[in-house]
């Protein structure tokens, strides 16, 4: 009996190990599967354009959405080309010029732009939603944004709040920090 | 007075074919026309360009030929450019119908008009392929230009994190 329950023993250690082990080797293989991944698409026709180009091509892209969007930027050619691969999201975070236009209501996103914009002028367009919900939401986020823009410092070429006749009248209830002083920055 | 005999210029590219064209033509490349500004002595043995093949530089020198005597792109007109920062994708009919080609020939294109300095093929290129991208999901995106998704699942997470962020609302 106590010999039974010894070799049963040895073989849940047997197991666990191979289990163990098995683990590892996914673990391995997913990792060369993501590396020939990239190597497979280094090796795609459109790959053999050089960064300048494919920068160019983001960059029409980009501009032609702020354009559409009659100056409303919208960060849908920015979400799109950064998902495609690695190749192209480094192309595009590491573009300074493609984080320069804030659009969106939200404080991780200012801060990622922020980071990646480095020196360049900030154009911050922001647009109000009308639900008296979503409007409090906003207000708590422009609050937060308008701190880190304070102490951050970007350079801001412009700042326009874009609001419908309603919400126009809600602007005045947002409070501005105390000892904002942004200088020559226009306020539109 | 008769008008003065167009000077030809011999070119040969990497796979050894070459072509006679006339000296205005090739001058849309910043690169050659820079090449025989520097030569003062007439040249009989033909320019090497060892970044084009023979297909493509015929498709180049096709627009070349379209467009001759059209004024070149200055450093002024770009900055002006740069400035307003409207430009559009629009490609005039002809550019359209001459950069109708396969993807392949597209790219090669692309990276001649780039050695060649050709700006305004450079441009034309560029503007194709944003056309082709503009408006398609990512997994369209990739469909087309046969990419992969080769992030790993961090990064994805960070992707799906940020696009939430960036959501226009």
């Amino acid at each position: 009996m106590d010999h039974q329950f010894r070799s049963d023993l040895r073989t849940i250690g047997d197991v666990d190990e191979e289990y163990q082990k098995t683990v590892e080797q996914i673990s391995r293989l997913e990792d060369r599967l993501q590396e020939l991944r990239t190597y497979r698409d280094h090796l795609a026709p459109i790959s053999r354009l050089p960064v300048e180009a494919l920068t160019e091509i983001f960059s029409l892209l980009h501009e032609q959405s702020l354009f559409d969007y009659q100056r409303r930027p919208c960060g849908h050619v920015l979400t799109a080309t950064v998902s495609i691969c690695r190749h192209w999201r480094q192309i595009v975070i590491s573009t300074p010029s493609f984080w320069t236009h804030i659009g969106t209501i939200s404080v991780p996103w200012l801060e990622c732009s922020l980071e990646r914009l480095k020196d360049s002028p900030l154009v911050i367009d922001l647009s109000l939603a009308r639900s008296d919900q979503r409007h409090k939401d906003d207000s708590r986020s422009i609050s937060k944004m308008l701190d880190i823009l304070q102490r951050s410092l970007p350079t801001i070429r412009s700042f326009t709040f874009w609001a419908s006749k309603n919400s126009t009248r809600r602007l005045n209830r947002f409070d501005l920090p105390g000892n904002a002083s942004w200088g020559p920055a226009p306020w539109i | 007075m008769a008008a003065p005999a167009t000077q030809q210029i011999k070119i040969r590219c990497n796979d050894e074919k070459e072509f006679t064209v006339d000296r205005d033509v090739l001058e849309r490349s910043v690169l050659i026309k820079n090449m025989l500004e520097d030569v003062t002595e007439q040249q009989d043995a033909p320019i090497p360009l060892p970044n084009v093949s023979g297909p493509v530089m015929a498709k180049v020198l096709e627009y070349c030929t379209h467009h001759r005597g059209e004024p070149l792109p200055s450093a002024d007109t770009e900055q002006s450019q740069d400035e307003t920062r409207k430009r559009t994708t629009d490609i005039s009919e002809w550019d359209q119908k001459f950069i109708t080609v396969d993807q392949e020939m597209l790219f090669e294109i692309i990276l001649a008009a780039n050695y060649l300095d050709i700006k305004s093929l450079l441009d034309v290129g560029c503007k194709t392929v944003a056309n082709m991208i503009k408006g398609k999901t990512p997994e369209e995106i990739r469909k087309l230009f046969n990419i992969v998704n080769d992030f790993t699942p961090e990064e994805e997470a960070q992707i799906k994190k940020e696009n939430e962020w960036a959501e226009d609302r």
